[in-house]
């Protein structure tokens, strides 16, 4: 397409040229094919315009399209790897962001002590959250249940876990909600009488997170029954 | 490059409008709009599209095909620049900056040593022509319109449009040369 107009340009030219007798001028012959090249620029029609035209046939730029559809193939890859990287990023700061939020809370109320125990619990929680988070989809029925709400809300695929929580009060024995440093699943069921002894040492970590508080008094009545 | 809309296939009038259309604007848009820049229109690609909107509901009463649509396009093209100039003249001109356009800058070593300007040279050159002969030239060299077509649009018989281009090219090779004596 380009070969065929530019000579017919040059002939017009010619023509041109020859009726008003400058035969001869190529410098203006020069000059006016640079005059009809402003003719080359097709613009870009409107909506409006491609409102009224043949929808599949508006542009056939030929080129455009073609590139345009191999260069989107990497850029729609790569910009999904990195809101995959970015939403990971983002998860960790706001788990982090929260339970420095509760730690500041618990600090006003209990003094050092309490700041040191629950900073420390924090710290936990936000490893327990961070480690386990690939493997969590494989170990949904599990059950690793973790009490701490604060992350759970950072932690929108983990939202399966978080049910089993809440159904594990109703199963009698409120105690399973065990610390976090325990990261295995299954001592909870089994151990019910041995919790307590490792309870005392960590009593205070559950009360304040977790929502009912009936666990923590309830934890040293249970091995008195057997 | 193919396009079959614009070189095998030429649709008529009364097979489908939106096709007729479609390769009235794949044909001529680029045309319309040279034509509109080289007679110092601002916005020429607005004005393109306008002549287009302008052309679609005047396409049933169309002769002639595409070659008529081209000659109607280009009618309607000269009465959007008239109107563009007297409402220039009623208006305070503002213009957008625009860099290749101004004529403070010096070419480059490497434009000078290929012995032109920028490619917009010769718009400069025919802003210093009087305005017949740029809308005479704009009409047979970028809108590449025959005699008659051309004396239909601007009004005058075909000797005259003939007598003026020769005098358009005439002035247009003056202004050549002095320019390249100059740069």
């Amino acid at each position: 397409m380009s070969e065929k107009p530019a000579n017919g340009a040059a002939a017009g030219i010619d023509r041109l040229l020859a009726e008003a007798g400058l035969r001869d001028a190529a410098d203006l012959r020069g000059e006016l094919l640079e005059l009809r090249a402003l003719a080359e620029v097709r613009p870009e029609p409107s909506a409006q315009l491609q409102a009224l035209m043949v929808p599949g046939a508006v542009l056939r730029h030929a080129e455009d399209p073609a590139t345009d559809s191999t260069a989107a193939a990497p850029v729609d890859e790569l910009s999904a790897r990195r809101s995959r990287r970015r939403l990971a990023v983002t998860a960790v700061a706001v788990a982090a962001s929260l339970a420095a939020g509760a730690t500041a809370a618990a600090a006003s109320d209990g003094g050092i002590p309490a700041a040191l125990s629950h900073l420390g619990e924090a710290v936990g929680t936000v490893v327990a959250k961070v480690l386990p988070a690939p493997a969590a989809p494989p170990a949904a029925p599990a059950a690793p249940s973790f009490s701490p709400h604060p992350t759970e809300a950072a932690h929108a695929p983990g939202a399966a876990p978080a049910p089993s929580t809440t159904a594990t009060p109703p199963a009698g024995n409120p105690a399973p909600v065990t610390p976090h440093h325990s990261g295995s699943s299954v001592e909870p069921r089994k151990d019910i009488p041995v919790i307590p002894s490792e309870g005392p040492v960590k009593v205070p970590v559950p009360a304040p997170t977790a929502p009912v508080p009936v666990p923590s008094p309830s934890l040293p009545e249970v091995p008195a029954k057997p | 490059m193919l396009d079959p809309l614009t070189d095998e296939y030429t649709p008529t009038v009364g097979e489908d409008p939106a096709l007729f259309f479609t390769a009235a604007y794949n044909s001529f848009s680029g045309q319309v709009r040279g034509y509109l820049q080289a007679r110092g229109v601002h916005d020429p690609e607005a004005v393109t599209q306008d002549v287009f909107l302008a052309l679609y509901p005047k396409i049933p009463s169309l002769h002639g095909g595409l070659q008529g649509a081209k000659s109607l396009l280009f009618s309607i093209a000269h009465a959007r620049l008239v109107d563009h100039y007297r409402k220039r003249e009623r208006e305070p001109a503002f213009s957008s900056f625009e860099p290749e356009l101004d004529d403070r800058r010096a070419p480059s070593a490497e434009a000078q040593a290929f012995g032109h300007g920028e490619g917009l040279g010769v718009t400069e050159l025919l802003a210093g022509l009087r305005d017949d002969y740029r809308e005479v030239l704009a009409l047979r060299v970028v809108a590449d319109l025959s005699l008659e077509e051309t004396a239909a649009i601007m009004g005058k018989t075909q000797g005259a449009v003939k007598q003026l281009q020769r005098r358009a090219l005439h002035a247009l090779r003056k202004c050549a040369l002095q320019r390249n004596g100059r740069s």
